[in-house]
């Protein structure tokens, strides 16, 4: 109800021979706005051509069989529903090669840790033998020459080198066994720190070896078991896959060869999601299934049409919007607050229950009319039905006061200005809070900082300004010049010193509204004189038959003069008042292809 | 306050800003009209456009209406 009908832009390509029946089916049920329409269609669509989705299908499966044939992946049972397989398919096989290679990575690291610390076992067995002083503490360390020399001077240097024994591993690798003085050991270690090193006696050695080694063969052995599982885990997907995008290419191979036909008709048309199932119906039935249709969301770029959608009886107002601009694609559509609204403040300004029931005649009169009259008679009702419900609120029939109210033009006019204004409060509000939604569903920053929420601020520094008990108690800042002056800046560096000429505007917005009370008084007044002249006519000798024309006269006067016063007013309240807050109003209505008789 | 007074300064506040308003109203509707006469599905915009002067008589009204009601004792300070 609030933003017009989402859309999708549809391609229906079909053998030239259904043209004609298909277009009279398609004028007759009044559904699409068409935006391309080509007969003797040669040319493969370049954007989503049958032949670009092949060979992206072809792709896939070809990646798709190369990891099965690579992992050995079983073959699943069941199938799943899969949406967007090309996509999907992309992404499991890298999913599955990314997981394969990452198992893959960590079993070679494991079994080089593997080889590497077995050969460090051998060699502390050869020289478990040797005795070392039971004061020593060895480190087990694996060098390359130039890095040895480095550390072997500084340790020399100290003389703390107690035994060096030495093996040569792997290239130029060489691991060593130094025996250390116990109250040298804090002094080898900052020395070895850039290292990795066993230390310790030579039995703590071996058996931290040998516990490292069974870790690293643990680890390999449930590499492995995940490395068998991984198959078996993506089978599902990967056979569901497999199934969808064979069935996909046999689809577009048939696509292909009927698009390289000469004799095809294109239509490219605009209509709303929710006709969509009806015209693939038409299109099915009048081209007896010989048909290929596209349909896909429309881009924002292409300036799509705008359908409004509302309520049935908010829906003569949209008369009222399509007078002013239609909202875009995407933008908030008013329609529905205006159909509350616009009766509401028509009420208010025509105020008596006899220029209601008057105006609910002729509303009658025209709702029977065709077209846009028919339109403006069902606003009009409503409207009349607002009149009569004001009217009879404030009491007055054809300008003469039956009862009392709280609010009333002619008794109390200063209460009813004052209504107006908290009308236009609450109404300016409203706006704004619309124009927040909509740049928030647009992600219009620039706009919600400038043209909503400066507003909205500065609102709030009025009622701090108004009513400063109300965070007095909490805070000793200054909020409403914080809260005044900060739009006030805003502006100011945003939009130059002369739009500081907006905030009296901002203002004047809310006085607008006092109209309402003024066309009121307005009615009543006029009305009130005509009676009076009345009174003063029957003091005349058969003053009664001039007293009767003046009345009705008078009063016919003052219901055309002020119905078409206060229709006027309401719509510029919405028009200026309204709508100028937030309404950007680009949409462009929606051309409906139609074949009339 | 002389009442008299009051009520001669509302009916000047509601009569020059009237005669304003609808001096700019005059201007505003008959380039209105040349418009509409180019383009027919301007109409609507234009009326909007020939009303907008209109709120400076409604300014003229407020203060009419608030000298009248301070006179008459509606509204006190």
């Amino acid at each position: 109800m609030l933003i017009p009908k989402p859309l999708y832009e549809v391609i229906c390509i079909f053998p030239q021979k259904y043209t004609d029946r298909l277009l009279i089916e398609l004028g007759k049920e009044e559904i699409i706005q068409i935006k391309e329409f080509k007969e003797k269609y040669k040319k493969v669509p370049s954007i989503d051509s049958p032949l670009i989705k092949t060979n992206n299908v072809v792709k896939a499966l070809m990646r798709l069989d190369y990891i099965v044939d690579k992992l050995k992946i079983p073959k699943s049972d069941s199938i799943k529903e899969i949406d967007s397989p090309v996509k999907s398919a992309e992404e499991i096989v890298n999913e599955i090669e990314q997981a394969h290679s990452t198992i893959k990575d960590r079993i070679n690291k494991d079994i080089k840790k593997t080889h590497t610390l077995t050969l460090y076992l051998e060699f502390v067995n050869s020289i478990k033998k040797i005795k070392f002083r039971e004061k020593d503490v060895s480190f087990l360390i694996a060098t390359e020459y130039k890095e040895w020399k480095s550390i072997k001077k500084g340790l020399k240097k100290e003389n703390i080198v107690y035994s060096s024994i030495k093996k040569r591993i792997s290239g130029e690798k060489v691991l060593r066994l130094l025996s250390i003085k116990i109250e040298n050991e804090k002094y080898a270690e900052n020395r070895l720190t850039d290292l990795n090193y066993y230390k310790g006696k030579i039995r703590d050695i071996e058996s931290m070896i040998n516990k490292e080694i069974k870790l690293a063969e643990k680890r390999i052995k449930e590499n492995k078991d995940e490395l068998e599982k991984l198959p078996g885990e993506y089978s599902l997907s990967v056979y569901s896959l497999k199934e969808k995008l064979e069935l996909k290419l046999k689809i577009l191979e048939n696509k292909r060869k009927f698009l390289c036909s000469e004799f095809i008709t294109l239509i490219n048309c605009w209509i709303a999601r929710s006709d969509f199932k009806r015209l693939k119906k038409i299109i099915s039935k009048e081209t007896e299934n010989n048909y290929i249709i596209y349909k896909e969301k429309p881009d924002i770029r292409d300036n799509p049409p705008t359908k409004l959608s509302n309520f049935f009886l908010f829906e003569p107002f949209e008369m009222l919007l399509e007078g002013f601009s239609l909202p875009g694609y995407k933008d908030i559509d008013p329609t529905f607050i205006m159909g509350l609204f616009f009766p509401l403040f028509f009420g208010i300004m025509l105020s008596d229950a006899g220029y209601g029931m008057l105006l609910l005649l002729i509303s009658f009169f025209l709702i029977f009319k065709k077209g846009n009259m028919k339109k403006f008679g069902e606003i009009l009702l409503i409207c009349s039905v607002f009149t009569l419900a004001t009217g009879v609120y404030f009491g007055s029939w054809f300008g003469f006061n039956f009862t009392e109210s709280y609010i009333n033009p002619l008794k109390k006019p200063i209460e009813l200005m004052v209504f107006s204004l908290v009308v236009g409060v609450f109404y300016v509000n409203l706006s704004l809070i619309l124009g927040l939604v909509q740049s928030i569903i647009k992600k219009d920053w620039n706009f919600l900082f400038n043209e909503i929420l400066l507003w909205l601020i500065f609102e709030i520094g009025i009622v701090f300004l108004i009513f400063p008990e109300i965070f007095s108690e909490h805070t000793n800042l200054p909020l409403h010049t914080i809260f005044l002056t900060g739009p006030v800046l805003a502006r100011i560096f945003s939009k130059g010193i002369l739009n500081i000429l907006d905030f009296p505007k901002f203002f004047s917005t809310i006085i607008s509204f006092i109209r309402l009370s003024a066309l009121a008084m307005s009615t009543a007044w006029i009305s009130f004189a005509i009676n009076l002249i009345y009174r003063l006519t029957l003091k005349f000798p058969k003053g009664i038959y001039i007293g009767i024309i003046v009345l009705v006269l008078g009063h016919l006067f003052n219901f055309a003069f002020n119905t078409f016063g206060s229709f006027l007013q309401a719509m510029r309240l919405h028009y200026v008042e309204f709508l100028g807050q937030f309404y950007l109003g680009k949409g462009e209505k929606m051309q409906i292809f139609s074949i009339k008789k | 306050m002389d009442v008299n007074i009051i009520a001669l300064g509302a009916g000047i506040a509601i009569g020059l800003s009237a005669l304003g308003s609808a001096i700019g109203q005059g201007l505003a509707a008959s380039a209105a009209a040349g418009a509409v006469a180019e383009d027919e599905s301007l109409y609507v915009k234009e009326l909007t456009f020939a009303v907008l002067p209109e709120t400076q008589s409604i300014y003229g009204f407020i203060i009419a209406m608030i000298l009248i009601a301070f006179a008459f004792g509606l509204i006190q300070l």
